[in-house]
């Protein structure tokens, strides 16, 4: 059933037309890789002022309101990005335990970054300008970064599966 | 500040001591270099596809059985820069490939020369 979307998607004249193409599909990687600039960097700048490593002369707040922007917009890069080219090499795709792994780190970094923003950081007012912030933000932080780089690290070894 | 950093060190390349053994494949990685194989056939299927074109080939062994092989090439994007089209190859073409075969001894391998029946070769070089 899953195995059978793939098979379609990847016949669908999308798919096919950057699994076959010259230039498309290099293109996609490369922006694809631009988009992990936007969105990792965006998030990094906030974990690294989170965990107390970088930044702790500015209020979190300020940090969260000038980067998050920046890493909404690589998100959405790399989802348009990123479907098509699954969408190239669906059936490659499937059965393959990176990509498998990958999207599971994903949803759970979607996920701490949710809780941080609904729990740890409602709270922010208290401890905006403390160089050191409170435990779940501290946690929060760090679990993200660790997050990230187990994102791209998998999506880098789905071509060596 | 350092104790920090240095923690942040260790769980990064932890994460990614993990991974590597874990990997090993593809690339060129998976094939072994050190020899040169040689198959002779009639090609079945030819995928001109990102991110490696792929031929497949139908080899007669000696008691008459038909081997299926795949081989694989470079990018379509490295290999229409050095004349190749999506049917520069068709089923039916007889092609001997030569290159390197996969480590694990699969019928799969990468190729470093590829020759029609004519004696024509269109990798490396196309003629």
């Amino acid at each position: 059933m899953l195995f059978a979307f793939c098979q379609w998607l990847e016949q669908s004249p999308v798919g096919a037309t950057i699994h076959e193409s010259t230039w498309q599909f290099p293109l996609l990687e490369v922006v694809h890789i631009l988009g992990i600039v936007l969105l990792v960097g965006g998030t990094s700048i906030l974990d690294l002022r989170l965990t107390g490593l970088a930044l702790t002369d500015e209020p979190v707040s300020k940090l969260a309101k000038q980067f998050l922007p920046w890493a909404w917009a690589g998100l959405v890069v790399q989802i348009v990005t990123g479907l098509l080219l699954f969408a190239s090499e669906a059936t490659k795709m499937y059965g393959n335990p990176w990509f498998e792994i990958k999207l599971g780190l994903l949803l759970i970094a979607c996920i701490n970054a949710m809780l941080f923003h609904f729990l740890a950081y409602r709270g922010v007012g208290k401890w905006d300008s403390d160089p050191v912030a409170p435990l779940p933000a501290r946690a929060a932080g760090t679990l993200s970064i660790l997050l990230w780089i187990g994102v791209v690290a998998a999506g880098r070894w789905m071509g060596y599966a | 500040m350092q104790n920090r950093f240095a923690n942040l060190f260790i769980a990064v390349s932890s994460l990614f001591a993990v991974a590597a053994p874990l990997s090993a494949h593809h690339g060129t990685a998976i094939y072994d270099a050190s020899k040169i194989t040689t198959v002779m056939g009639t090609v079945s299927d030819f995928q001109f596809v990102n991110p490696h074109v792929l031929i497949y080939v139908d080899v007669k062994g000696e008691n008459g059985k038909v081997e299926k092989w795949v081989a694989e090439g470079m990018s379509p994007n490295m290999l229409v820069r050095q004349g190749w089209t999506k049917n520069i190859l068709k089923p039916g073409d007889q092609v001997t490939a030569e290159g390197h075969r996969a480590r694990t001894g699969s019928n799969v391998m990468v190729i470093q020369k590829l020759m029609l029946s004519n004696g024509r070769e269109i990798f490396p070089v196309l003629q």
